[in-house]
C-alpha cells in the first residue's frame, strides 16, 4: 500500500526535529570572570525603593541604593550614608553626610535628597509601604547641605532600623518612569530589565566606596526549584541564596565547581495558636501540644539536621535574645496529662478533640504539618491539614480565621517586632498579633522598651517579656533553619544577610 | 463570506462572558491586593486611602462598569503591583507567548503529519503500531513531568541545550518540545483517522488508476480532504496549548503571558489578571475564527 518512495520522504521530515534539535545545541558557554549569576526565585516587581515591596526586590535594592544606614550581617545599624549621628534630645536624631557622594548620574547626594525621600514616603498620596514604619517621624529637617534632622512624635528605641531605606535623587525621584530604570547611588547601577526574565546591573565606577570587583550581576528570575536547582549544578547560575532547601545542599555539592556552605539562620519558624479558640484559650492545651511535638524528629527528617531548635523569636545572634525562657522538651505523658487537666479526656473513639492547622502549598510547609499532626495524634488531637493558595491563607491568618497555623519570621533583627506581633494592639491591620494574644505586663515591657534609652535596662525588659511570651506558649517554637547559599568556586567572597539582602556582592570577586 | 461576517460578530459576546466571569472571581477569591501592596505596617487609614483610590471600596457593580467603561476606550487599567499600564506590562511578555505556542504548533504538525500519514498508509503494520504507541505516550505525558525529563536528558545529561531561559533558538527546542507534544499526539491520531477515511474513497482508486504518481495521490488528493478535521483540531486545542503554555512558562522560565498570570493572582493583581485572561481569550477566539476561515478556504462547500 505504502508507496516506496514516500517512505524515505517521510522518514526525512520526521528527522528534521531532530536534526534542528541537534542544530541548535548550545554547547557551553566561556564564563566571564565579570560576570555574576544569580537564580531568583521570584521577580522583583518594583525597584523603587520608596514603594518596593517584597523580598526578591529588598534584597538587591541595596546595591542600587546607600541608605543613611544599613544592616551589618549581625543585623545591627552601621554607618553609610550618615558618618556619624547624634541624639541631642530623645525625639531628635542628627546625621552628618558623608560627602562627595554621587549618584548614578553624576549629580551629588546631600541632606535635601534625603529629605526628598523620607518626605515623598510619609506624604499618604504616594501610598508607600513605608509610610506606616514612618508614622513615628514629625519633620526632616535639612540644617546645611551635610546634616539632615530627623524629628519624632515620641520617643523610638528602634527608630535607626527605619533608616535603611534606600535614598532617591531629587531632581529624578518625582519622574513617573523612575523605576523603570532608578538610579541610585549604590556599587552597582541600572543595566537592564526584561520583567519576569532578568535584571543586570553594572559596576558603578564612581561609588564613594570604590568600584566593585564584579563588571555585571545579572539576577536571573528562575520561578521553578527544580529548573533552578539544575541551572546551579550546569553552571548557568552562579550564586543560589534564600532559596535552597535543604534536601537540595547534596545535590548541589555534588556539582565540583559549586561550594555549597550552610551556617546557622535566624529565621524563626513556629506554630501559631488562635488564643481566642474554646480549646486553645486554655495555656494548658498550648503547653500539650509544645510538649507533644518532636521537634528533634521533624528537624531531622524535613531539613537533615539543618536547623536549630528554637524557643523565642529573636535568635542567639540577637543582642536581645533571652536564654531562660520555658522550652518544652518532648514529652507526649505529659502532654497526655495537661489535656486530661484541661478537661479533654480521650473519647470512645480514641481521640480528645480536633483541630484545623492551616498551612500554604509550600511544600516543605506542607509536609512539616503532617509530620505535627501525627505527633498530635499521638496525645489524642485530631488534626485536620488544610493547605491553602498563598493570598487566601495569608488573608485567612490576618483575619483571625484558624485555630493552628505555622509561618516564620525571616530576617528579625529589631527586637521591636516583639511588639508588633505579641503587643495586644497589633492585632492585623495594625501588626502581627495574629493570635489575639494579651498580656497586660508584656505590653508594658514592650511599650517601656520603646522609649528605654539605656539599652541594658532595654535588654532586660526585652527579656522579660520574651519570657513571659514563652511561658505563655503563644507560640510553639520550632527551629532556626540553617542559612544554605551555593557559589561558584570561581567566586569568593559572598557574606549572607540575615534579610536575605545581597548587599555583599559588592565585594565578591573572582578567585583566578 | 456572511459566515465569517456572522462569526466575527459573535466573537464579542464570548470574549466579553469570559471577561465578566474573570472579573468576578478574582474579586471573589479570599486575599486583599492593597495589603499585599501597602505592607504588614500599613494603618487602617492608609489601607483605606489606596482602596479608595483604586476604586476598590466601590461596589462590585460599579467597578464592573468602570472596568467595561476603560475596556471600550482601549484602556485595561494599571497593574498595582508594577504600577504601570497592564497594556504595557502584557506587551512586554506577549511575544515570549507567541514564540512558545507557535515554536509548538509547528514541531507539533512537523511530527503529526507525516507520522499519521504513514500510520494510514502502513496500517496495522509497524509503523502504524508505534505511531499508535507513541501518541498514546505523548497525550499521557503531562507538561510538568515531561518538561524537567527533557531538561535531565537534554541539557543535564547530554549537555546539548541550555536549562531554561530565552536566550537564542536553542534556548526554544525544550519548551517547545514539551509543550507540543500532547497536541502532536493528538494530531497523529486525528491525521491517521482522517486518513484513512479518504484513503478508502472512490475518487482516490480513479485516481491511481488514472495513473497519478503515487505521492501526488496523497499529497493533492487525499491530504487536502483529510486536512478538514485536522484543521478544526487544532482550533480547539490552541486554548490547552495556551493553558499548557503556563506550566510550561513556569518549568523553563520562559517570561510570558503565563508567568505573568500567575504572578498576578498570586499578588490578587486584578487588572493584570483581567488583561491577561483577555489576552489569552482574544488569542483563542482569534486562532479558532482562523480555522474556521482556512476550513472555507480547504472546503469550497462551507463558503455558502
Amino acid at each position: 500500500m505504502m508507496p516506496p518512495r514516500l517512505v524515505p520522504l517521510l522518514a526525512a521530515t520526521l528527522m528534521l526535529p531532530v536534526v534542528l534539535l541537534g542544530a541548535a545545541c548550545s554547547g557551553s558557554r566561556p564564563a566571564d570572570p565579570g560576570t555574576l549569576v544569580v537564580g531568583l526565585e521570584a521577580n522583583p516587581t518594583n525597584l523603587d525603593p520608596r514603594l518596593a515591596t517584597g523580598a526578591a526586590a529588598v534584597r538587591i535594592l541595596p546595591l542600587l541604593f546607600n541608605s543613611l544606614l544599613r544592616l551589618d550581617p549581625a543585623g545591627q545599624p552601621t554607618s553609610e550614608l550618615a558618618l556619624s549621628w547624634e541624639m541631642p534630645s530623645p525625639t531628635a536624631y542628627v546625621f552628618h553626610l558623608r560627602r562627595g557622594v554621587r549618584f548614578h548620574d553624576g549629580r551629588e547626594l546631600t541632606a535635601a535628597d534625603v529629605r526628598y525621600t523620607y518626605d515623598w514616603m510619609r506624604d499618604p498620596k504616594n501610598h508607600s509601604p513605608n509610610q506606616g514604619a514612618l508614622a513615628v517621624v514629625s519633620s526632616v529637617e535639612t540644617p546645611d547641605p551635610g546634616t539632615v534632622r530627623f524629628v519624632l512624635k515620641e520617643p523610638f528605641a528602634s527608630f535607626l532600623q527605619n533608616l535603611t531605606l534606600g535614598i532617591v535623587p531629587a531632581h529624578l525621584g518625582d519622574a513617573k518612569d523612575f523605576a523603570d530604570a532608578p538610579v541610585g547611588s549604590g556599587p552597582f547601577r541600572w543595566g537592564e530589565w526584561r520583567p519576569g526574565e532578568r535584571l543586570v546591573v553594572l559596576a558603578f565606577d564612581d561609588s564613594w566606596e570604590g568600584r566593585p570587583h564584579l563588571d555585571r550581576v545579572v539576577f536571573r528570575i528562575v520561578a521553578n526549584e527544580t529548573t533552578r536547582l539544575l541551572e546551579a549544578r550546569r553552571g548557568r547560575i552562579d550564586l543560589l541564596w534564600n532559596n535552597i532547601p535543604p534536601y537540595a545542599a547534596a545535590f548541589l555539592r555534588e556539582a565540583p565547581h559549586l561550594a555549597v556552605t550552610t551556617r546557622p539562620g535566624i529565621t524563626y519558624q513556629y506554630l501559631g495558636f488562635n488564643l481566642r479558640d474554646a480549646a486553645l484559650q486554655d495555656v494548658r492545651v498550648r503547653r500539650a501540644i509544645a510538649h507533644a511535638v518532636d521537634r528533634d524528629r521533624i528537624v531531622k527528617a524535613l531539613f537533615l539536621g539543618l536547623a536549630r531548635p528554637a524557643a523565642t523569636l529573636l535568635a542567639p545572634e540577637n543582642w536581645a535574645h533571652a536564654v531562660d525562657v520555658a522550652t518544652y522538651r518532648h514529652d507526649p505523658d505529659l502532654a497526655r496529662r495537661l489535656l486530661d487537666e484541661a478537661g479533654f479526656p480521650v473519647r470512645p473513639d480514641g481521640s480528645r478533640f480536633a483541630l484545623s492547622y492551616k498551612t500554604s502549598t509550600d511544600r516543605q510547609g506542607i509536609e512539616m504539618a503532617d509530620l505535627v499532626a501525627e505527633d498530635l495524634a499521638a496525645v489524642g488531637i485530631r488534626v485536620e491539614r488544610r493547605s491553602f493558595e498563598w493570598g487566601t491563607f495569608y488573608g485567612d491568618i490576618k483575619a483571625g480565621n484558624f485555630q493552628l497555623y505555622s509561618l516564620r519570621w525571616v530576617g528579625i533583627t529589631d527586637p521591636d517586632q516583639l511588639h508588633y506581633i505579641f503587643h495586644s494592639t497589633s492585632v492585623p491591620p495594625a501588626g502581627a498579633n495574629r493570635g489575639r494574644y494579651t498580656n497586660a505586663e508584656v505590653d508594658r515591657l514592650l511599650e517601656v522598651s520603646r522609649r528605654e534609652a539605656d539599652p541594658a535596662a532595654r535588654r532586660a525588659e526585652l527579656i522579660a517579656a520574651q519570657q513571659l511570651i514563652a511561658a505563655d506558649c503563644v507560640y510553639v517554637s520550632l527551629w532556626y533553619p540553617d542559612d544554605i547559599f551555593a557559589l561558584a568556586k570561581r567566586f569568593e567572597g559572598f557574606e549572607p544577610y540575615p534579610g536575605g539582602q545581597y548587599t555583599s556582592l559588592k565585594q565578591v570577586r573572582a578567585t583566578h | 463570506m456572511i459566515g465569517i461576517g456572522r462569526r466575527l460578530l459573535l466573537l464579542f459576546p464570548t470574549v466579553l462572558g469570559v471577561l465578566t466571569l474573570v472579573f468576578f472571581l478574582v474579586h471573589l477569591i479570599p486575599g486583599d491586593p492593597v495589603e499585599l501592596m501597602l505592607g504588614e505596617t500599613a494603618s487602617r487609614a492608609d489601607l483605606g486611602q489606596l482602596r479608595a483610590d483604586l476604586g476598590l471600596d466601590r461596589p462590585l457593580g460599579e467597578q464592573y462598569a468602570r472596568f467595561l467603561g476603560g475596556l471600550g476606550r482601549g484602556d485595561l487599567g494599571r497593574s498595582f503591583f508594577y504600577r504601570k499600564p497592564v497594556l504595557a506590562v502584557i506587551g512586554g511578555a506577549l511575544p515570549a507567548t507567541a514564540l512558545l505556542a507557535a515554536a509548538a504548533m509547528a514541531f507539533a504538525l512537523l511530527v503529526a503529519l507525516p507520522v499519521g500519514i504513514l500510520a494510514a498508509i502502513r496500517r496495522n503494520r509497524l509503523p502504524d503500531r508505534l505511531a499508535l504507541i507513541g501518541s498514546l505516550v505523548g497525550v499521557s505525558m503531562p507538561n510538568f513531568w515531561l518538561g524537567p525529563m527533557l531538561i535531565i536528558l537534554f541539557s543535564f545529561r547530554l549537555g546539548w541545550l541550555p536549562v531554561s531561559g530565552r536566550e537564542g533558538a536553542a534556548s526554544l527546542v525544550l519548551p517547545a518540545l514539551t509543550l507540543g507534544t500532547a497536541l502532536s499526539a493528538i494530531l497523529v491520531r486525528m491525521t491517521r483517522a482522517s486518513m484513512l477515511d479518504v484513503l478508502g474513497e472512490d475518487y482516490l482508486r480513479t485516481a491511481r488508476a488514472k495513473g497519478a504518481r503515487p505521492i501526488a495521490v496523497i499529497a493533492r488528493h487525499a491530504l487536502r480532504n483529510a486536512l478538514l478535521p485536522v484543521v478544526t483540531i487544532i482550533g480547539l486545542q490552541f486554548g490547552a496549548l495556551l493553558s499548557g503554555a503556563v506550566i510550561t512558562e513556569n518549568v523553563f522560565a520562559w517570561p510570558g503571558v503565563g508567568t505573568l498570570l500567575i504572578q498576578a493572582i498570586t499578588a490578587r493583581d486584578y487588572p493584570l489578571v483581567q488583561g491577561c485572561v483577555l489576552v489569552i481569550a482574544l488569542c483563542y477566539v482569534f486562532v479558532n475564527f482562523l480555522t474556521d476561515s482556512l476550513y472555507a478556504l480547504i472546503d469550497p462547500r462551507v463558503r455558502t
